[in-house]
């Protein structure tokens, strides 16, 4: 028999194997339960998605691939396990069965049956996978409102399933050659495979991703997979693998000794395998540690260059030609000698994926380029004052892994996450329809080197005049700041901090509402918001937006700067990132804000089930609303939130529509999921990007005024919030990194990168803080608008600021801005003897809060004081809580501490105060905030009325006979069990838990636990201990030292509010069942005191008169629960009597 | 088709000896390998089929040594085991088709032909859509003489296909192996049943704790027993004696006691009458009292 004879024969063999494995697996009761199942649950989820009104997945909707992108994971991790249980199965039955002699003895390779056999195992279960993403696709077929991606459903599973499952075949027959037991090799498959899942997910970029959970396949209409090559390459590996394991367990099978040329070509052809995936696996590390390894050369680089002397660039004149994968540029700039010395080199940066080709003009005599950076050397020193004209000439493409040197690498990995989908995240887009560039991506050069680790605090922008003109490919749109699209040249008519060009095959309708231009660019087919609308003409809009824009402007007090307005659809991968020192952000652009594709990513876009906004008139106002109104109200509602609002940080959650549906129900067994919502918010296109802020001696000042603007705009929340959180929010954490640290340390430790803009925006709000303080109330807001008003356009330096308060208002701004970098000691504020109560004032019944605060640190401090007042309905614990307040307002008072010093405030009022939240911003105290309620206010007749504040020596001193014992005391002792704390030395838990975390009242830790709020007892940190009721065996123990014998009077802190909080929603009275359980050590014993919650009062509750000896007596609370949840203790306080 | 076995030994890693030289030559046509359990005909059947590599000596399957030339000696071979499970899920003519195209038939027409003649040769067409695992006994015996008949091999070897049938199947799969001897092949049919070699084989062989005891045409081995085997009749009390001091074959109530045939050993002194031996007598008088 010829080769060529023989080989067909062989394959045939393989087909015959093949066929018959499939068929023996597809008629095996335990396959097609699974695969029933598996189709049930593939239903139920498309069901839901698709299912009118059911859960909030628009995210998901709107990229129609990620419908079989979304069935395809969850089939994928499902079938791995089972894939390896019937895999091994095989090799478990060919060695126990007789049958298998039949078979055994034939005339076929060992290669040629293992491959048989893995090939019917993958056939099967790949019809599996198309009839599951069959069964999607019938959903969104017949779903209507979301068009098919048909070449999807054929594509996941390709990507998805094929390699996992090529790769678990594989993995299983060998492991299942090399073991003897099937239960042995069966530990080791799932135990391996599960250590991939669970703990090696996010090892070396992913790489252990078998099951394709992390591979970022999300496709867009604009780009498809963006780099198939990139999307692909992990999967082929893993396929490649599973082959290779299939040729070794035909190598290791012992049915029959293969011929030496049989033998060898299976060992070559696995051993290409294994090496052709781990070369994939080493160019895909290698390129991912490359890339950190530049983004390091470049900020080392940067740290080296931060602070030298330099030019700015005035003006930029780009000359732009996208071809393909590439743009080919020149770059005419003016830049000038800000400085006070010649300056002999100029530092400009440029993305190092663009060559620079040539520079020259003016004095550029000579250039060389380093990383990101490009230096030129005049011919002869830039005089101090002098201008220089620098033409850089450049081509090739954007490396983003140059950009956001300030964003971790953890950070940049979150955002890729979409729900349960992935997506690459992408700064810069170039390629034959279609070219995104903003300026981060560093596609025109720009003055300084830019982003420094060691000194995270300075970020310097120039407002340059721009010039651009874009060629591109016929077809495509292109965008820029300045003139309308249709022409090449654009040229913004105002300096601005950055230019972006957009180039696409975009739709385009336009629209002029007064003076400015509005515009919607989206793909031809991305119009999906159309039916939704139908019944609101132009005209109806542009009154809309009038209405939604004089609305904002009135928040914020500021016009819109610009003539344009533009809405650009990007592709789904573009991320951008919230900075440290601006608002401004790569999404919204002067005059532009970049939709994600099909608004996957705005929290308001799904207008099928969107319920628009019907303000006072109440959802019965539904059934009586005409279309227009109703149209109206909903595209109201989705302009406020998205242009409107500041979604910095918002998520999107899956959330049920009905809460009380199955869905609601089956949904709670889910971990959290959210996606990141895109961050619309407009407020860089009024603040940011009108105008600049030079203060390098104090960077914080140009991000608070920015901060003071923003708050306004957006209308954010602030303090009264406070009073029903718990835990350590980011105010506290803050709080306990400035104990440590001064601000400029802070900013250097790379690993408070994840708070730095919290610490930022802590300093800020103290500064603001300060300011106010010091310019008349009826003059701040004023001021500053005058400030932005005249600097519109213009640089505004610090020190002129600096000199202009001064003179104004006699108040020296620059040391109280700089103090904030220094090392000092932070303030603590002990506040104590509250209360409120009616008084006489003059005629008038008016109300009075009073307290004493007491800052016993070295340090100089502010407090805010927030009084809400008002007659309440609703809330949780009848009154207080955010929305809830009627007819009542806020009373602010801003009250300044020296070192050491105590005061005593009092704030009058017309209407009774209901809440007081004293917000110390950068202190000692946890939490940052602390709050009181006022259940009930009485009238003092002997009352005096006290408005403002005056010094007192110290506080009211507490009676010499009480002892008092917090958690945070010494005294305080808490038992953690041994095995808790080897569970925790495992699992590295220990030391990890998070300092004064929350209360999860719903679940309750086993052992003893810290918690802080603003409702618990302390000195400078609230907080208490609380754990799941028991039966008694665990316990706390308040230790206290009583100088003499006597009887005492033993009392146990709890504020009734804080700790009902944690009975269900519907608190009060009535949920709260049961008693803690005390045990007092007297002369006499242990008393065992039940403390009823009923009786559960605000602040000290009596737990008996006990006779006690000197020296140290104890107070124990064990975890007995009586039907309790939870168990909760604070502080206990022994008062001797006389 | 000739098979030649010289000097096979089997020695296994717990050290029990299975085999030891062997010597034995097999040609066309049906050849009937007799003994007791653990004689070592299962051991030498997998050494045919090249499922076990012999310790010692070799085994030619026309010239072709059964170690060196696995895969073509695999190409020729029909096997049915002793222990013989089904693939559950495959029906009767899957299972079938399965085993044709492993035995290199490629053509799908040609398949289908070969299939549908060899279950109505052994009796199966009816059953051909039946799960395999649904047959009864009978009829999987007769499924796996199918299988490893299909493809025409030219070396089919069946061990202990008759164990567990009933009477009648046993002798419809007598006579369907009686059909394949008519052809240029070598049957070796394995069995500690006499009475299936008897009419089936041209050749027998008697193997005892592994080695040969006899070989040669089952008349021969019938003539060897000649003047061994005799009737006697004793009396209701003697029967027990008897049985201890002789190999008793059959035992036949009488009017006066018993009747028993009695296979005497070389020189053993029986008084009673000379009968005419068949092959069971004779493999009795061979292998000796027990068989051993």
């Amino acid at each position: 028999m010829g080769k060529a004879e023989a080989v067909k024969g062989s394959f045939l063999k393989i087909l015959a194997v093949a066929q018959y494995e499939a068929l023996t697996l597809w008629r095996s009761w335990f396959f097609r339960i699974f695969g029933g199942v598996l189709l049930a649950l593939v239903a139920v989820v498309n069901a839901l998605v698709f299912g009118a009104g059911q859960i909030n997945v628009w995210t998901v909707k709107a990229i129609p691939a990620d419908i079989p992108y979304l069935t395809m994971l969850l089939v994928n991790l499902v079938q791995s396990v089972v894939a390896v249980i019937l895999a091994s199965d095989f090799m478990k039955r060919d060695r126990s069965l007789d049958t298998t002699d039949v078979v055994y003895v034939r005339s076929i390779s060992n290669t040629a049956y293992v491959i048989g056999k893995a090939c019917g195992n993958l056939f099967v279960f790949a019809c599996l996978d198309f009839a599951a993403v069959l069964v999607a696709g019938l959903f969104n077929f017949f779903s209507g409102g979301v068009p098919v991606n048909w070449a999807a459903y054929v594509y996941y599973p390709l990507f998805i399933g094929i390699p996992t499952l090529a790769f678990c075949i594989g993995y299983s027959f060998v492991v299942m050659s090399l073991f003897l037991s099937q239960p042995l090799a069966l530990l080791v498959l799932l135990g391996s495979l599960g250590m991939a899942f669970f703990f090696l997910q996010d090892t070396l970029f992913s790489i252990f991703d078998f099951a394709a959970l992390r591979a970022p396949l999300m496709v867009s209409d604009f780009t498809g997979f963006g780099s198939l090559l990139g999307a692909a390459a992990l999967r082929c590996a893993y396929l490649l693998l599973g082959v290779a394991f299939v040729l070794i367990t035909g190598l290791r099978l012992k049915r029959l000794p293969q011929s030496e040329t049989v033998q060898r070509a299976a060992l070559v052809a696995a051993v290409l395998a294994i090496g052709a995936a781990g070369v994939i696996g080493a160019l895909f590390v290698g390129g991912n540690l490359r890339n950190q390894r530049m983004r390091s050369e470049i900020t080392e680089q940067h740290n080296r260059y931060f602070g030298v002397p330099n030019v700015r660039v005035t003006h930029d004149n780009l000359s732009l030609v996208h071809q393909g994968k590439i743009i080919r540029a020149t770059a005419k700039l003016i830049v000038c000698n800000p400085g006070e010395q010649p300056l002999a080199e100029y530092v400009l940066r440029l993305n190092p994926g663009l060559v620079v080709r040539r520079v020259d003009g003016g004095r550029a005599a000579s250039f060389r380029r380093s990383l990101d950076l490009l230096f030129v050397k005049p011919s002869a020193a830039l005089p101090p004052g002098s201008q220089d004209t620098v033409r850089v000439s450049y081509e090739g493409s954007i490396n983003d892994a140059a950009c956001y040197l300030d964003i971790a690498r953890d950070d940049v990995q979150k955002s890729a996450t979409v729900f349960f989908l992935h997506r690459r995240p992408r700064f810069s887009f170039i390629n034959d329809r279609f070219l995104l560039l903003t300026p981060e991506t560093g596609f025109y050069p720009r003055a300084g080197a830019g982003f420094s680790p060691a000194h995270p605090e300075c970020d310097d922008a120039d407002l340059s005049q721009f010039t651009v003109s874009v060629s591109t490919s016929p077809g495509l749109s292109v965008l820029c700041q300045g003139a309308s699209p249709g022409n090449t040249t654009f040229a913004p008519g105002e300096p601005l901090p950055g230019v972006s060009v957009v180039a696409g095959p975009y739709r385009q309708p336009v629209m002029r509402v007064d003076s400015v231009e509005y515009s919607l660019f989206t793909l031809a087919n991305h119009d999906y918001y159309k039916p939704f609308f139908r019944d609101l003409p132009a005209d109806s809009v542009a009154s809309l937006i009038r209405t939604l824009r004089a609305d904002f402007e009135s928040r914020i007090k500021i016009s819109y700067p610009f003539q344009r307005f533009r809405l650009v659809e990007v592709p789904l991968e573009f991320t951008d990132f919230p900075r440290l020192w601006t608002a401004g952000h790569e999404a919204i652009q002067p005059e532009m804000a970049l939709l994600p594709e099909n608004g996957f990513a705005l929290a308001d876009a799904d207008f099928g089930h969107a319920r628009p906004d019907y303000g006072n008139r109440g959802q019965q106002a539904q059934e009586t609303q005409t279309p227009f109104e109703r149209e109206s109200a909903l595209f109201q509602r989705f302009v406020a939130s998205t242009f409107a609002r500041d979604n910095d940080g918002r998520q999107i959650l899956l959330r049920p529509q009905d809460r009380n549906s199955p869905t609601a129900w089956a949904l709670q067994w889910l971990p959290p999921v959210a996606a990141q919502a895109a961050n619309l918010f407009v407020f860089p296109e009024y603040v940011s990007y009108a105008c600049a802020v030079h203060a390098p001696q104090c960077p914080l000042f140009g991000v608070a005024l920015e901060s003071y603007f923003r708050k306004r705009a957006g209308g954010a929340f602030g303090g009264m919030a406070r009073m029903f959180s718990s835990g350590a929010s980011t105010d506290e954490k803050v709080n306990l990194l400035l104990q440590g640290a001064s601000f400029g340390d802070i900013c250097k430790d790379e690993g408070n990168r994840p708070v730095l803009r919290d610490v930022v925006q802590a300093l800020c709000d103290y500064l603001m803080a300060d300011l106010q303080r010091n310019i008349p109330a009826q003059s701040f807001d004023g001021y500053l608008q005058d400030l932005l008003a005249a600097s519109r356009f213009k640089t505004m330096d610090f020190a002129s600021v600096c000199a202009d308060v001064k003179q104004r208002f006699g108040f020296d701004l620059a040391p109280a801005a700089l103090a904030c970098y220094r090392k000092h000691a932070l303030p603590g504020y002990i506040v104590d003897n509250v209360a409120a109560s009616e008084v006489l004032d003059k005629s008038a019944n008016r109300y009075l809060v009073r307290f004493e605060v007491q800052n016993p640190e070295s340090a100089e401090g502010l407090i805010k004081v927030s009084v809400r007042t008002g007659s309440f309905g609703g809330g949780r614990f009848g009154g207080g809580g955010p929305g809830s307040n009627r007819g009542g307002g806020t009373e602010e008072r801003m009250i300044a501490f020296a070192p050491r010093q105590s005061k005593e405030i009092g704030v009058m009022m017309d209407n009774p105060p209901r809440t007081l939240a004293i917000n110390t911003f950068i202190s000692r105290n946890i939490p940052a905030t602390i709050t009181y309620g006022f259940d009930r206010v009485d009238f003092d007749k002997d009352g005096r009325p006290f408005e403002g504040e005056r010094v007192i020596d110290s506080l009211r001193a507490s009676e010499a006979n009480t002892v008092i014992v917090d958690d945070q005391d010494s005294g305080f002792a808490v038992e953690t069990r041994p095995a808790s704390r080897a569970l925790d030395r495992i699992f590295g838990r220990a030391g990890a838990r998070e300092r004064y975390a929350g209360a999860r009242f719903f679940d309750p830790p086993v052992d003893w636990t810290q918690v802080a709020g603003p409702l618990y007892y302390g000195k400078y940190v609230r907080s208490a201990y609380y754990v799941k009721a028991g039966v008694g065996g665990k316990r706390i123990a308040w230790n206290a030292t009583l100088k003499e014998q006597g009887t005492y009077e033993v009392f146990a802190y709890y504020n009734s509010a804080g700790f009902r909080q944690g009975f269900g929603r519907r608190g009060g009275q009535d949920a709260v069942k049961g008693s803690f359980h005390y045990l007092v050590h007297h002369d006499d014993g242990v008393s065992e005191v039940p403390l009823d919650l009923r009786d559960i009062q605000n602040g000290w509750n009596l737990l008996g008169r006990y006779h006690c000896s000197a020296g140290t007596s104890t107070v124990e609370l064990t975890d007995k629960g009586d039907g309790m949840a939870f168990v909760m203790g604070d502080a206990v306080k022994w008062v001797k009597q006389r | 088709m000739h098979i030649s076995i010289e000097s096979l030994e089997k020695i296994y890693p717990n050290g029990k000896r299975a085999l030891s030289k062997l010597n034995l030559e097999i040609e066309s046509g049906m050849f009937g390998l007799l003994g007791p359990n653990g004689a070592g005909k299962t051991t030498l059947m997998r050494i045919l089929v090249t499922l076990l590599e012999p310790t010692g000596g070799r085994v030619l399957v026309n010239g072709m040594d059964v170690k060196k030339d696995r895969r073509a000696i695999r190409s020729m071979l029909g096997y049915l085991p002793q222990e013989f499970k089904f693939f559950s899920r495959l029906t009767t003519a899957e299972f079938l088709d399965y085993s044709a195209v492993l035995a290199g038939m490629r053509k799908r027409a040609d398949r289908r032909r070969a299939v549908e003649e060899m279950l109505s040769q052994v009796g199966l067409f009816e059953a051909r859509d039946r799960m395999a695992n649904h047959l009864s006994g009978g009829m999987k015996r007769r499924l796996g003489i199918a299988q490893a008949l299909i493809g025409n091999p030219q070396i089919v070897i069946v061990d202990e296909p008759t164990t567990g049938l009933d009477p009648e199947e046993r002798i419809r799969f007598r006579n369907l192996i009686g059909t394949m001897s008519q052809r240029d092949i070598v049957t070796i049919f394995s069995t500690h049943i006499v009475g299936d070699v008897s009419s089936t084989c041209k050749n027998v062989a008697l193997l005892a704790k592994g080695e040969l005891a006899y070989c040669g045409t089952p008349d021969e081995l019938i003539r060897r027993a000649q003047g061994h085997v005799f009737r006697v009749s004793v009396g209701p009390d003697e029967l027990e004696s008897v049985k201890q001091r002789y190999a008793v074959v059959a035992t036949i109530p009488s009017e006066s006691g018993w009747d028993v045939e009695i296979v005497a050993r070389e020189g053993e002194d029986v008084r009673g009458e000379l009968v005419q031996p068949n092959l069971e007598q004779a493999y009795v008088y061979l292998m000796g009292r027990d068989g051993a």
